[in-house]
């Protein structure tokens, strides 16, 4: 007993010494101002709580990474690009605006650090007192909203426009005026971004204004947009266009009316309402002349900006039907017309090659065949002055989409070459069986990602395989009963898919030690099994190179339970990257762990293994603790942390990026950046055992 | 292994005064610190997180502890200041996975926690009252209710007195009755994650059987 006492207070005593050491390594000193400890951890960097020994006073530091993969003259130019901006804020003094001191940045083989000094105040962010307390009475918020309006109101007359106003972002001093804190900072992130990508956006989603998502010109108008969602957000509890996925959310704040309006009182409603106003042109002048009004607000009186007008067109326009990116039309029952050549794909924009187009209209065959779903492509640019989504509507019916199918279920995958968005419009039918969250995201953000990069043919499959898989559930779950389901045996996915003469990704080498896979062929082609579990074990075989014993017990026990409820197995789509890329993963091993991940596709996730006396097993429940996914954000998923017992053997091949812990080695470039946000993915249909 | 070098001199220096060093980055004062209480604080994270997790999370909460030295203002003793941040991680860490086995203890003291299932619903207000409460209220609802500290024990650990624990327990209870009463769900969006995850853990619960 005293041996294991002693050994357990040595292991208490190691992980103090570990804490020490953590502390120990805090930079002593960033530039002159000595560092005393942590205030937080953001997005962004960290702020560490300094002294200035020269004025002897304390000062918040907070030092960002701005970028480790550019050019050396690129890395400058992100610093001095901070330093401009910081130079800029640093010339305005307002009591509602947080002080800049003093700005740097150091080019180090880790990529430009960037610091800036800031006042130190004690006190929260309206983001921790909102979280806290839900709403602020009317009082208290009006004079938190005539403090924002104030800072703004200085701000832009000096031409400084915050572009990333939230809660998070104004502070509350304790005793004091509030102050608004980042200013300038969003640009320098979103000129960070500019060099990798254009029409990149970085901001909160939440208050992000629509000529942001657009990526058109930003001024002042869009501070006053995120001003109008923070009065929404003060006085209801709610975010005004707050919605189940950063998709149908960017979606809403375009085109959908704002919630939560209800809980103002009419000319507060009055105020928000112009100010959240999808034209910029029409939000009010000025932020000096929101102040105004807020003032009168909070005396009772009238101004012209609280009093109501009419509606204008369009305002409470509801964006429900295409908030998961579908569009739902009424059949048309008599307008069909059959073109000649290929009477599924209408590219007139000549986007796939002969060749691409024949692998293409096979697929649409046969996702007929197994779906009794008439699918169809057009590929075209709408009329002048036709919106994308008059547009497929229009060519649906144009096209008679729907009217093979016995059911009457149709689905057109339209891409307007104009705007060059993807629409997928659906049949009466059929909607009910789609609207899932990750169906949608994967079709909209991926697929839209693979034609912005010219991946067409990928886009197209990668839509269909994921509508197959969707469907394929709903019907094992009894809700969707096409005739073709009926002998779900003999049904295969990867029969579209060629298996004939394809390799698969990687030999047995790899993984070698997997005793549980039997030996087979190099000629056969990954199928979806009967449930996620065989799924994920074939994907498994595939990768491997060897059969699928169904005996095999290929899945940590936990990991079990996790897949009887999966949705759509990651391992499918995973395989749907990998085969239609012809891209490969890495094995890397170490111990009893191993890491199986795309050196070469961003979207492919990692998976994790783990050897135990059953042999290699996948380690599925570590995968949901570790991996972060990121609708439509900077990347596609991310881990949590180096220190989890699945990482931490690859210590050596991992590193930090955006936040984020990804693998070295692997495509760890930057998709479509809407800022980083966890993608809240709601279960659909399941297989009912 | 190396071991932990603590002067004697340091073993008098009072724990306000150790905070006050540690944030001039004096790293024996952040091992005294740390010496002097890591059993305690061990004590009370066992009760709250997974053992699998226990090293970690212990790591976790003596890195912060000395990360934010330099802001602890003295408005409460130092054992109470170190407490909630204990606290505060591993809600933190339960919360990031889902886990709220601790919390149905919170709210009900009648039959065991497991025959007490919190419906989603419910639960989700409670984990938003909890959120509310202020440090001081949830820490003496949590000694009292996780750790079954009688209130002359709460108070001793806390420096406060056992009145002004009962008053806290008082108030905090109250405050989330209320919360479970209320239809408000308001504040609950960025829960969003944590209940699908949880969504699936309850899919995955029968299959479990």
């Amino acid at each position: 007993m005293s041996l294991e006492l002693s050994l357990d207070l040595n292991r208490l005593d190691a992980i103090c010494q570990r804490a020490v050491d953590d502390f120990a390594a805090l930079p002593s000193a960033i530039g002159r101002y000595r560092i005393c400890g942590e205030l937080g951890r953001g997005g962004m960097g960290v702020v560490f709580d300094a002294i200035d020994p020269v004025l002897d006073r304390s000062v918040a530091v907070k030092v960002i990474r701005l970028d480790s993969v550019r050019s050396a003259d690129e890395q400058r130019e992100l610093g001095q690009r901070l330093v401009r901006e910081m130079r800029a804020t640093s010339g305005l003094f307002h009591p509602n605006v947080l002080a800049i001191f003093d700005a740097d940045y150091e080019i180090a083989d880790s990529g430009v650090r960037g610091h800036y000094v800031m006042e130190r105040i004690e006190g929260e962010s309206l983001a921790s007192r909102l979280h806290r307390d839900g709403t602020l009475d009317r009082a208290a918020g009006l004079e938190i909203a005539v403090a924002i309006a104030s800072g703004l109101s200085a701000a832009h007359a000096h031409g400084i426009v915050h572009r990333d106003l939230k809660p998070s972002n104004i502070l509350l001093p304790e005793g004091n005026d509030p102050k608004i804190a980042d200013f300038g900072l969003c640009r320098v992130g979103n000129g960070a971004v500019d060099l990798t990508q254009s029409g990149a956006i970085v901001g909160s989603v939440h208050y992000l204004s629509p000529e942001q998502i657009d990526g058109k010109k930003v001024g002042a108008a869009a501070d006053l947009f995120a001003l109008g969602g923070i009065l929404v957000r003060m006085f209801s509890g709610r975010e005004p266009f707050a919605a189940d996925s950063i998709v149908s959310h960017l979606d809403r704040i375009q085109g959908g009316a704002p919630s939560g309006l209800d809980a103002l009182d009419a000319p507060l409603r009055a105020l928000v309402e112009r100010l959240l106003e999808k034209n910029p042109e029409r939000r009010p002048g000025s932020a000096s002349e929101v102040r105004a009004a807020l003032l009168a607000l909070s005396r009772g009186k009238s101004h012209p900006l609280t009093r109501s007008r009419r509606r204008p067109r369009g305002f409470g326009r509801v964006a429900a039907a295409v908030a998961c990116g579908f569009l739902l039309a009424a059949l048309g029952s008599d307008l069909g017309r059959t073109p000649a050549s290929n009477p599924r794909i209408h590219d007139e924009a000549a986007l796939l090659a002969p060749a691409e187009e024949r692998e293409v209209a096979d697929r649409l065959a046969l996702f007929f065949a197994e779906s009794g779903i008439d699918a169809q492509v057009l590929f075209d640019s709408p009329a002048l002055g036709e919106t994308t989504s008059a547009f497929a509507t229009r060519k649906f019916q144009e096209l008679g989409v729907g009217q093979r199918s016995p059911a009457g279920r149709g689905l057109l995958f339209v891409y307007d070459t104009r705007a060059e968005e993807l629409r997928i419009e659906v049949g009466y039918s059929l909607e009910e069986f789609l609207p899932d969250p990750l169906v949608a995201y994967l079709l909209r953000d991926h697929a839209r990602y693979l034609f912005d990069s010219g991946e067409t043919r990928l886009a197209l499959l990668l839509g269909l395989r994921v509508l197959q898989d969707h469907l394929r559930l709903a019907a094992l779950g009894g809700e969707f009963d096409p005739r073709p389901y009926d002998a779900l045996q003999a049904l295969r996915y990867g029969s579209g898919g060629g298996g004939a003469g394809q390799t698969a990704p990687f030999g047995r080498n790899a993984l070698a030690a997997f005793s549980q896979i039997g030996e087979r062929g190099a000629d056969w082609d990954f199928s979806a099994g009967a449930t996620p579990q065989e799924t994920h074990s074939l994907y498994l075989a595939w990768l491997a190179h060897g059969e699928y014993d169904t005996s095999a017990t290929i899945f940590t026990e936990e990991s079990r339970r996790y897949l009887a409820a999966w949705p759509m197995t990651r391992a499918y789509l995973d395989y749907m990257f990998l085969k239609e890329s012809g891209q490969r993963p890495e094995v890397l091993e170490r111990g009893d762990r191993a890491l199986i991940f795309s050196t070469t596709n961003p979207f492919v996730f990692p998976h994790f293994l783990v050897k135990s006396d059953a042999g290699w097993q996948i380690d599925i429940a570590g995968e949901v603790r570790e991996i972060i996914n990121i609708a439509g954000g900077s990347h596609s998923w991310g881990l949590r942390s180096a220190n989890a017992p699945q990482l931490a053997p690859f210590r050596d091949r991992l590193v930090a990026s955006d936040g984020l812990i990804r693998i070295r080695g692997a495509d760890n470039r930057r998709l479509r950046t809407f800022g980083p946000e966890t993608m809240p993915v709601e279960l659909a249909a399941q297989p009912r055992s | 292994m190396r071991t932990i070098d603590t002067s004697t001199e340091l073993q008098e220096v009072s724990d306000t005064e150790l905070v006050r060093r540690i944030a001039e980055r004096d790293n024996a004062a952040a091992a005294q610190l740390l010496q002097r209480y890591v059993r305690e604080i061990t004590g009370f994270l066992g009760k709250r997180v997974d053992p699998a997790d226990f090293d970690d999370l212990l790591q976790e909460v003596l890195c912060r502890i000395l990360r934010s030295a330099s802001s602890f203002r003295g408005d409460a003793s130092v054992r109470t200041w170190l407490y909630s941040i204990a606290r505060y991680t591993a809600w933190e860490r339960n919360r990031s996975r889902g886990e709220y086995g601790s919390l149905c203890r919170l709210v009900d003291d009648g039959p065991g926690p497991e025959s007490m299932i919190l419906s989603r619903e419910r639960r989700e207000r409670l984990v938003a009252g909890l959120e509310r409460l202020p440090d001081s209220q949830a820490l003496v609802l949590e000694l009292y209710r996780i750790d079954g500290l009688s209130h002359e024990e709460i108070a001793s650990l806390l420096g406060i007195s056992a009145t002004a624990s009962r008053k806290r327990l008082e108030r905090a209870v109250r405050a989330l009755d209320s919360q479970l009463e209320s239809g408000s769900t308001t504040n609950l969006r960025h829960l969003r994650i944590e209940s699908w995850r949880e969504s699936l853990m309850r899919r995955i619960a029968p299959a479990a059987e």
